[in-house]
């Protein structure tokens, strides 16, 4: 370890001291909610600068290769940074009724951050990981957040059971890559298949064996069917806030390991596993789509159609591996809309529930469009972008993968097709809740709740990045193309 | 009922085709050994995660699979000369990630046992539609 080592991970060593920092004053000034967010948001912004400043450097690595500091680092880690901060903008509103401490909450959360950050910087498998036991640990802890609450508790026990076992799996694989290329580094690990795709080398059925591992392991991970029978029950239990992250920060965290595993280490073999992303894909979208129009729980059935957009995302994954690399371009795109429009989404429903005993059932969402029109406006918003209608953020993601997909030709261009089909079957269920929130008379006469000032504000950011993605898509597409690009170019 | 089915079609299948696996894989003969032994507890424990129904069994099967994995990594370690004292390193490692996981998963189980006053959990199904 030398100087320029601690330089280039100072995002990394910025989010810690964050988190600590949140527990040093929750220790010095107890129970002062206020003081503890202040830090935690202070702590973020310092976090994004540090990001900002050492991502301006040229590309790099650290640790003798297993860190690496390159365009794609610094996009996921702004974004993470983003979806973090407005995670612990909502908690208060929902947290604060039901008692709940929010500086153990928050210290959790940037905690499972610095995890997500390990894992968009990592080009060794050991290290990817160890950045993915980070990430979800926390999030364990976060789903049993709520812990005198039946169904937080069992939503976390159904969470930490499938997710500690897939992540055996995943180390089973990585056991047998590592063993039997003999290194963990992504490129060395592509080297050894560049010269098996060559016939160089043969191709031992334990290393086909441990990718098929490594797969499962992701595959869980990222809640892509058949791999995803955890994602409801962890979902519609946990505190609201907490499925917000959930459905966002873990998922986009296991995105960042599947393209440095599969395009970066796997890169060579992409004619041998673009059949098992199409079929994951398709069985993704099409099942998660299906699933959630039976729901009647909203919560829930975001929880499938946060199903259903994991197999979108998958499909510019597909359409990278058959030949277009927008593809890539497309799924960080998506990645990053999708994260603020599904937290936006999740927050109005955090928001109703600011009076405890509000379920999450279709029920509440009645007569919202009259009894409070900005909460009826901005979930109608979010659910029109989750839907992909223009000029939202939703809309441009899909266009971008649906334009790879079609380019790219053969099965993947199917995938387009069966992609369009599944988009207009979520409508029907997304707008389901508008038709609730507009034309039902409210179930009580309960006069409208006040939201505090914090729930506002990042309510307002998320409509922002919502529809300025949507309309100035090229805000971000600058960022995404060099991010994409130092991926392929490693690839 | 349909997760001691599943475990026993499973559990032999995986146990035979590690076996072929770790024969075939690796140069010395002695190193298929400890991949195939690796190989059965690795499917010895999960077999257990998928026909048990008592939360701490599931979790002791969970360290089961873990401890599998630390087996292979050792052995690779200590029959490939060209992986240095990686071996340890990663056991290392894997030892921690187990220890936390091991940590939260108790919580996780405590706070729900207080809950529902039960470990099993055919039984927490509060939420199935």
């Amino acid at each position: 370890m030398n100087g320029s080592d601690v330089i280039i991970i100072a995002p990394l060593i910025a989010a810690i001291a964050t988190a600590i920092a949140i527990l040093v004053v929750d220790i010095v000034v107890p129970g002062r909610t206020n003081a503890v967010i202040a830090t935690a948001l202070i702590g973020l912004g310092v976090t994004a600068v540090v990001t900002l400043t050492v991502g301006s450097m040229p590309p790099t690595t650290a640790y003798g290769g297993a860190y690496k500091l390159d365009a794609l680092t610094t996009f996921l880690d702004l974004l993470f940074v983003a979806v973090i901060a407005m995670t612990i903008v909502f908690a208060p509103d929902y947290l604060a009724p039901r008692r709940l401490p929010v500086a153990e909450f928050a210290t959790v959360l940037v905690f499972a951050m610095s995890g997500a950050m390990l894992i968009s910087a990592s080009v060794d498998l050991l290290l990817l990981f160890l950045g993915l036991e980070l990430m979800v640990l926390p999030g364990y802890l976060l789903a049993g957040y709520h812990k005198s609450d039946s169904y937080s508790t069992e939503g976390a026990i159904k969470y930490f059971l499938l997710g500690s076992f897939s992540s055996a799996i995943f180390l089973f694989g990585l056991a047998f890559v590592w063993g039997l290329t003999g290194s963990t580094r992504v490129a060395d690990v592509a080297s050894v298949l560049t010269q098996v795709v060559n016939h160089t080398l043969p191709f031992s059925p334990g290393l086909a064996m441990g990718f098929a591992f490594l797969t499962t392991g992701v595959a869980f991970k990222i809640a892509a069917v058949p791999f995803h029978y955890w994602t409801p029950d962890a979902y519609q239990g946990s505190p609201t806030p907490v499925t917000g992250y959930l459905s966002v920060g873990p998922k986009v965290g296991a995105f960042a390991l599947i393209l440095r595993l599969f395009v970066e280490a796997l890169g060579p073999m992409k004619a041998e596993w673009l059949p098992v992303v199409i079929v994951l894909a398709a069985t993704t979208m099409t099942l998660g789509n299906l699933v959630a129009l039976t729901q009647d729980n909203v919560k829930r059935m975001l929880a499938y159609s946060s199903i259903a957009h994991t197999g979108y995302m998958l499909v510019g994954l597909a359409a990278y591996a058959g030949g277009q690399p927008q593809g890539l371009e497309g799924l960080l795109f998506y990645g990053a809309a999708y994260s603020f429009m599904n937290l936006g989404a999740f927050a109005v429903i955090a928001a109703l529930q600011k009076r405890a005993g509000v379920t999450s059932q279709l029920a509440t969402f009645a007569g919202l469009g009259r009894k409070e029109p900005w909460l009826g406006v901005l979930m109608t918003l979010f659910l029109l972008s989750l839907t992909g209608i223009p000029p939202t953020a939703g809309f441009f993601a899909k266009a971008v993968i649906i334009l790879a997909a079609v380019q790219a030709g053969g099965w993947v261009a199917f995938l387009a097709v069966l992609l369009v089909v599944n988009a207009a079957a979520a409508a029907f269920y997304y707008l389901r809740v508008v038709v609730y929130m507009y034309m039902r008379d409210p179930a009580s006469d309960a006069p409208p709740l006040r939201h505090g000032r914090l729930m506002w504000g990042g309510l307002t950011a998320a409509t922002a990045a919502t529809i300025l993605f949507g309309l100035f898509p090229g805000l971000l597409l600058g960022m995404i193309s060099a991010a994409a690009g130092a991926l392929t170019a490693a690839g | 009922m349909i997760r001691v089915i599943v475990g026993a079609i499973l559990a032999p299948i995986f146990i035979v085709g590690l076996g072929l696996i770790g024969l075939a894989a690796g140069g010395s003969r002695s190193l298929d050994a400890y991949l195939v032994l690796s190989g059965i507890l690795f499917a010895i424990g999960m077999f257990g995660f998928l026909a048990r129904r008592n939360a701490i069994s599931m979790l002791m099967s969970i360290e089961l699979m873990l401890n599998a994995v630390n087996l292979a990594i050792v052995a690779f370690g200590s029959f490939i000369p060209k992986l240095g004292a990686g071996g340890s390193v990663i056991a290392l490692l894997v030892m921690a990630v187990a220890a936390a996981e091991a940590t939260v998963g108790l919580a996780i189980v405590i706070a729900i046992f207080r809950n529902r006053k039960t470990p099993l959990v055919d039984e927490y199904d509060a939420m199935r539609q």
